[in-house]
């Protein structure tokens, strides 16, 4: 008896987390640490980027079985091994895998976002075109440091400034670096009120930052309701690869135009994107392992991200410079910034940098327009990308 | 992952062997190396026909989104101007109680409320597409003898008109 029992303890330290442990997953954990606390105690987009960081440090402990990279890095996932042989992880992670979960943020996010602004001045979409600018310059970039494509294109969606749209798009073209690029894409997103005001100040006159724009006429319900149906149709004809992203952004913004289904709203909004924002973010967490995330591809990642940012904006505020030639000085180049999808963060930046100039200029409805013109913008990018690559 | 057929599969892409292609070196990350033959001129190809969709995809949507702007304004917009006209001396005389030439606004909340009930009227009105300036308020005697709260002023003219028109 008391060989069974000395037996089960050593069996049990045997495959204790303790003895099995390496230098590697102690620093992912280390970086986990980091990453939690700068969701909570500093506020980086803390949905997403909290459970992206217990996510990540749920699967560096060693043996729990959680998560097993191997099974969805390759062409085909073999979903038998997956649902047989796989922890909680594998399978909540079959929601990013099968492109669910994204499509469903943004049924919440469609809820949630008014196009008013848009619709009232539909110019601001090619604010959004423009700000796209920075996905594939930042492609190049990545072709030039030694990425495959693939991965370049899974990389340069970072500069759309979109989570699920760059979950979405990574998990097709390089599931091995979904991790690296989830944790650049969300950073980067926090940290947009620190990198566009130099960008914006550097690109325009003072003369041009302090340009009064006309009041944004009112938009009617019909427009409203119309607005969700022919984008859809028009995107999903043009980008067929971007229905999934876009017709859920639609759909979720109609139901909340339409008036008729305050229920569905409400779920969409609160409960559906809770849920799935818990699991996309853990799920995305657990691909960022120690193999993975520790290596000099990381590093290119996170400063490829910047890149991408930065272009994205330059090339939003290039273009409504443009558009403030073109209108004699009617548009404020600064809401091009706000073309990244950063909603509503780069719009309030565009606001605040605007008010600096001019205390009582109001930018913030304009820059909205762009704003969800972004979204739409890099939805389509990524359906571009995933129709050359996936 | 690098392996012989993804290095074919990259060669496929348009000539392999065409004056803008370099040769790129990267290594795997399990730092096996292996050379790639990278055509720059399709990366260039992929980098024009994104920005070149995104661009058409979004014009598109600017020409339609405006279309329909235009046929809506149209047809919501068919309201006579002169109820516009009709509605502006309206304003000021539901904004009495104001101080001649200045409304002191740190001292008298009723000429506040006052003009903000003007400013409330206006724009209850629906189709009201042109902004109005406040250019005076002026002291109106009130014939009333009791007279009506401003809000309640402001109540009164709103349901006349909107029963007229």
């Amino acid at each position: 008896m008391i060989d069974i029992f000395l037996q089960t303890v050593r069996d049990l330290v045997m495959d204790s987390g303790f003895l099995n442990v390496s230098w590697q997953a102690l620093a992912m954990i280390g970086i986990s640490f980091i990453l939690i606390y700068l969701a909570i105690a500093k506020g980086f987009e803390p949905l997403l980027l909290l459970p992206i960081a217990f996510g990540m440090l749920l699967t560096n402990i060693p043996n729990t079985g959680m998560f097993h990279m191997e099974y969805f890095v390759g062409s085909a996932v073999d979903y038998g091994e997956v649902l047989h042989n796989g922890g909680l992880l594998d399978i909540l992670y079959l929601g990013v895998k099968l492109g669910i979960f994204p499509p469903l943020i943004f049924l919440g996010i469609g809820a949630m976002t008014d196009f008013g602004p848009l619709i009232a001045n539909p110019k601001s979409f090619l604010l959004g075109a423009a700000a796209q600018l920075g996905i594939f310059i930042t492609y190049l970039g990545a072709l030039m440091l030694g990425f495959t494509p693939e991965q370049a294109g899974a990389i340069g969606i970072i500069g759309g400034a979109d989570g699920p749209t760059a979950i979405l798009v990574a998990k097709s073209l390089a599931p091995e670096l979904l991790g690296s690029i989830a944790v650049a894409a969300y950073s980067y997103m926090a940290l947009v009120p620190l990198i566009q005001p130099p960008i914006m100040k550097a690109l325009t006159t003072k003369k041009e930052r302090a340009v009064v724009m006309a009041q944004l006429r009112p938009v009617s319900r019909t427009e409203k309701l119309m607005f969700p149906i022919m984008v859809t149709l028009i995107v999903s004809f043009l980008v067929p690869d971007a229905a999934s992203l876009v017709g859920m952004l639609m759909l979720g913004n109609l139901m909340k135009e339409s008036g008729v289904v305050d229920r569905l709203v409400k779920t969409a909004q609160n409960e559906l994107m809770n849920i799935v924002v818990i699991c996309l973010g853990t799920t995305v967490g657990a691909t960022a392992t120690a193999e993975y995330f520790l290596s000099p591809q990381t590093i290119k990642i996170i400063i490829l991200g910047l890149i991408a940012f930065c272009i994205g904006t330059a090339g939003g505020v290039l273009f409504g410079k443009l558009m403030y030639l073109a209108s004699g000085g009617k548009v404020n180049p600064l809401i091009g910034s706000a073309g990244v999808s950063a909603v509503p963060m780069a719009a309030r930046v565009s606001q605040k940098v605007g008010a600096e100039e001019n205390p009582a200029n109001f930018l913030l409805m304009h820059a909205m327009g762009p704003n969800v013109a972004g979204v739409i913008g890099s939805a389509v990018a990524a359906g571009v990308l995933l129709s050359i690559y996936a | 992952m690098y392996n012989q057929v993804q290095i074919l599969k990259m060669g496929e892409f348009g000539v392999p062997f065409s004056y803008s292609s370099v040769l790129v070196f990267f290594h795997h990350h399990s730092t096996e190396k292996r050379f790639v033959f990278m055509d720059w001129s399709t990366a260039w190809a992929v980098v024009i026909t994104g920005m070149v969709v995104v661009f058409v995809a979004l014009i598109v949507l600017v020409a339609v989104v405006s279309l329909f702007g235009a046929i809506t304004s149209r047809i919501t917009g068919k309201k006579p101007p002169k109820e516009e006209k009709k509605a502006a001396p309206a304003a000021p005389k539901a904004a009495p109680a104001a101080k001649s030439n200045a409304v002191n606004a740190s001292t008298d909340d009723e000429d506040v409320a006052a003009i903000m009930g003007a400013i409330s009227l206006i724009f209850a009105e629906e189709g009201n597409q042109n902004g109005f300036t406040l250019k005076s308020v002026s002291l109106k005697r009130n014939r009333r003898r009791l007279p009506l709260p401003v809000w309640a002023a402001s109540g009164v003219r709103e349901n006349v008109t909107a029963g007229l028109f």
